[in-house]
């Protein structure tokens, strides 16, 4: 039904930004050549007769081909969405490695110099625009210190200067939201029996906290990662990265509709998936909603 | 003590030693690789159906037509033609290069070049040929012997030649091409160039690597990569690391990051594209009276502007053509001169000033807003307030071209036959496209006999009258033409954009 939904939607704002076959033609082109090539596009079709064939053919697997490219759309985002669903993961990593640490550090040295640094640092990641960001690391690390490539994808250093930018988007958030929830589960009544029963300062955190805090956490990382695969344009645009991100951006700029409307359908079911994913997790985490659910 | 047979030996052995050591000093003093970036992937590898110039570029390293244009005089030269005449006015014959095989061992013939315009400008393909050579001017081929054909127009065409040095008509395989006569080619690319297309990584890389079986004289760089990296800051963080040695399309704003390297050079060429304000003068009121439109020229002032606004990278222009245009003409500009452009107005009867629109496109053209924002402050100043406008690029392109833009706005042409007449030809009243002034009496004359004017000389002569006429008249606010400039890396040799900004890297190498 999400995809049915989408593919409307999609369609419909695509056809109606304008006639893609006006720009693939010159202004100066004579007529015939205009009702030429829409003629062999289908674009002169009824609207709904140009949907209908959309639809039969995407459920088959077969979201059409490139208008500009003149290749099958799947096999472009076959191509190209490897490299984006590798970059959004690492960034995700990335993220993760760094904000749940800063989150957990900073709920158990609430009010310290360690607190106040480390949610300055998670205020600054959600505020700083990523392709200033993207273009300083470019500059340290690639141009001054030379140590990193700039552009393009291949090898693991070609990932750490993409990956580092993307992974800001939701880092700050991450940290933020790990600090609250920890705050909250630490004042529960069971960190304080775990506490009494001798039970090591790690594990409570560890075992006792962090897994009852973490179905917020989860959540958020559903979400963000899906606005991971959004920010990922901007990202793959400054550092030439070869994934969908790009491919869509040239689409729009080119009124592409079938790969405009088949990446945008690709990457919600994407989130579609990730959600339900995140959905049957909150059983394996919580056992309690196992029990409601039973 | 050494025999004469000795120092013959000496000598033939350093005869031998030069013979075979120059070229391999000569090739260890060059990289293997020559880099190109460029901030979008060309569109399509098939022959005839790219747009961009950058796909042109890039395809046409792989391919060749049967005239070339000089890439610093533009003159046209023999390529796979070796000479051509014209037999009556609409008829052309062209003598073809020998021993050319194609990619494919496909030997060129009079059956390449049949193949080729009819692909090109007869099937139903979407092509760029049809735009400079419209299927309504006829181009029927007759294969007359092998290496010999003729090309038969429906009108007499002087610019035949011109149409055929086009790169969208670069030639192509009878055989190896057959099938995809009225389809797409996006799997293999079969040319007669110096070029082969060796890998195609995704949609970011192109590697082309020497044809061994090349026909002329071997291009000095053995491969060549197209890399695309669409950001500008990280094109040029590329060239300053050295991972890349060509960086095109540099931004204005980054040209003094390239120019404080000491590796690096900026490349300025001036680019084809004229600007200007289009006047609508068939149906702005206003617009229709001559003194009005001479009066938007001489309100604006173009230095300044090309001064402070591009750094002094760019030239006035004082007609519809560009400098280097063949057959142009500079007919000398439009004074700054407010008090005579107030003058003018009062005479046509906007004494208190009149209310005009002036459209232009977001992100189509360097500073574009900065640069109407600039025009509407000038024209305010004698008094035609100015009303700025914008719209999208696909619809502004869709209105401009359709003839919808009421009352000016901002546009920049190419030129795609090289000749003055692509532009002129505009202002013929059965044009069928950007009709905002309809040229009448002498003026409508000149233009159609310079179109179907042979006599080189008389062709000149009718151009400038031309160009006059419409500088005369104000048909647009003559802007400028403004510099494209490229980053360099200092051990480029070669390297150059002609000035109808066609990139020539096959004379380009990089020095080890």
């Amino acid at each position: 039904m999400v995809g049915l939904g989408v593919s409307v939607a999609v369609f419909a704002l695509v056809h109606l930004s304008g006639d893609p076959v006006l720009l693939m033609v010159s202004p100066d082109a004579p007529p015939d050549v205009v009702t030429t090539t829409r003629h062999a596009l289908g674009f002169d079709r009824p609207l709904y007769e140009q949907f209908g064939r959309y639809l039969g053919n995407a459920l088959q697997g077969n979201l059409g081909v490139s208008l500009r490219m003149n290749r099958p759309v799947t096999t472009l985002i076959l191509e190209r969405l490897p490299a984006t669903l590798q970059l959004t993961v690492a960034a995700l990593v990335i993220a993760v490695v760094v904000a749940i640490p800063a989150g957990i550090v900073s709920a158990v040295k609430r009010g310290t110099l360690i607190d106040r640094l480390a949610m300055a640092g998670a205020v600054a990641g959600q505020a700083v625009p990523i392709f200033w960001l993207a273009l300083l690391l470019i500059a340290f690390f690639g141009v001054r210190l030379r140590w990193l490539p700039v552009y393009g994808s291949g090898s693991l250093a070609h990932f750490v200067l993409p990956a580092v930018s993307l992974s800001t988007i939701i880092m700050g958030r991450l940290a933020r939201l790990v600090r609250s929830s920890m705050l909250e589960v630490l004042g529960q009544d069971y960190v304080r029996t775990a506490r009494a029963k001798g039970v090591g300062e790690s594990r409570v955190l560890a075992v006792h906290a962090l897994k009852n805090a973490a179905i917020p956490i989860v959540t958020l990382l559903g979400l963000q990662f899906a606005q991971l695969l959004g920010g990922a344009v901007v990202t793959e645009t400054i550092f030439a990265w070869p994934g969908i991100g790009r491919l869509v951006v040239e689409a729009i700029f080119n009124r592409d509709f079938p790969v405009v409307q088949g990446v945008v359908l690709v990457v919600s079911l994407i989130f579609v998936a990730v959600n339900l994913l995140v959905d049957l997790s909150y059983a394996v985490l919580d056992p309690r909603i196992r029990t409601e659910t039973a | 003590m050494q025999t004469r047979r000795d120092l013959l030996k000496q000598a033939g052995a350093t005869a031998v030693l030069t013979t075979v050591a120059a070229p391999l000093a000569h090739a260890q003093s060059r990289k293997a690789t020559l880099t190109i970036a460029l901030p979008s992937p060309p569109e399509t590898i098939d022959p005839h159906q790219f747009r961009s110039v950058l796909s042109g570029s890039v395809i046409n390293l792989m391919g060749e037509g049967l005239m070339v244009r000089d890439p610093v005089s533009m003159e046209i030269k023999p390529l796979l033609a070796e000479s051509w005449r014209n037999v009556n006015p609409t008829t052309w014959e062209i003598r073809l290069r020998r021993g050319v095989k194609f990619s494919n061992g496909e030997e060129f013939t009079g059956e390449s070049v049949k193949f080729t315009i009819e692909r090109a400008i007869t099937s139903k393909l979407n092509t760029l040929a049809k735009l400079t050579w419209p299927p309504s001017f006829g181009q029927e081929v007759t294969v007359v012997d092998p290496y010999t054909v003729r090309i038969t127009t429906k009108i007499p065409d002087p610019l035949v030649p011109a149409r055929l040095a086009a790169e969208s008509l670069n030639m192509a395989p009878a055989k190896g091409l057959a099938e995809y006569k009225e389809k797409f080619v996006t799997d293999r690319f079969i040319g007669t160039g110096p070029y082969r297309l060796a890998e195609v990584a995704g949609t970011d890389r192109l590697v082309l690597e020497a044809n061994p079986g090349y026909w002329g004289t071997k291009s000095p760089s053995p491969r060549i990569v197209w890399q695309v990296i669409p950001d500008a800051a990280t094109r040029v963080a590329a060239l300053q690391r050295g991972d890349i040695d060509v960086m095109l399309n540099l931004p204005l704003p980054l040209a003094p990051t390239v120019e404080g390297d000491p590796n690096l050079r900026v490349y300025a060429e001036l680019s084809s594209l004229t600007h200007g304000i289009l006047l609508n003068a068939r149906e702005s009121p206003p617009l229709k009276d001559r003194r009005v439109r001479q009066a938007l020229n001489m309100a604006v002032d173009r230095q300044a502007i090309i001064k402070n606004l591009f750094n002094g990278r760019g030239q006035l222009l004082n007609t519809v053509t560009g400098r280097n245009v063949t057959n142009t003409f500079d007919p000398g500009p439009y004074p700054y001169d407010p008090p005579r452009a107030k003058q003018l107005l009062a005479e046509a009867g906007h004494a208190n000033g009149l209310e005009i629109q002036l459209w232009q496109s977001i992100g189509r053209w360097t500073l574009a807003e900065e640069m109407a924002q600039v025009i509407a402050g000038y024209w305010d100043k004698v008094g035609v307030k100015t009303k700025l406008q914008v719209l999208e690029w696909a619809e502004y392109n869709k209105r401009s071209g359709a003839s919808q833009l009421k009352d000016a706005f901002y546009y920049a042409f190419i030129n795609g036959t090289w000749d003055a007449s692509y532009t002129v030809q505009r202002f013929k009243p059965d044009f069928a496209s950007f009709r905002y002034f309809d040229a009448s009496g002498d003026l409508l004359k000149t233009i159609r006999d310079y179109e179907q004017t042979f006599d080189p000389k008389r062709r000149k002569e009718l151009a400038a009258q031309a160009l006059k006429g419409l500088h005369d008249e104000a048909v647009w606010v003559f802007l400028w033409q403004l510099e494209q400039l490229t980053g360099v890396s200092k051990k480029v040799k070669g390297f150059k954009i002609r000035p109808d900004d066609f990139i020539w890297a096959r004379d380009a190498y990089v020095e080890a």
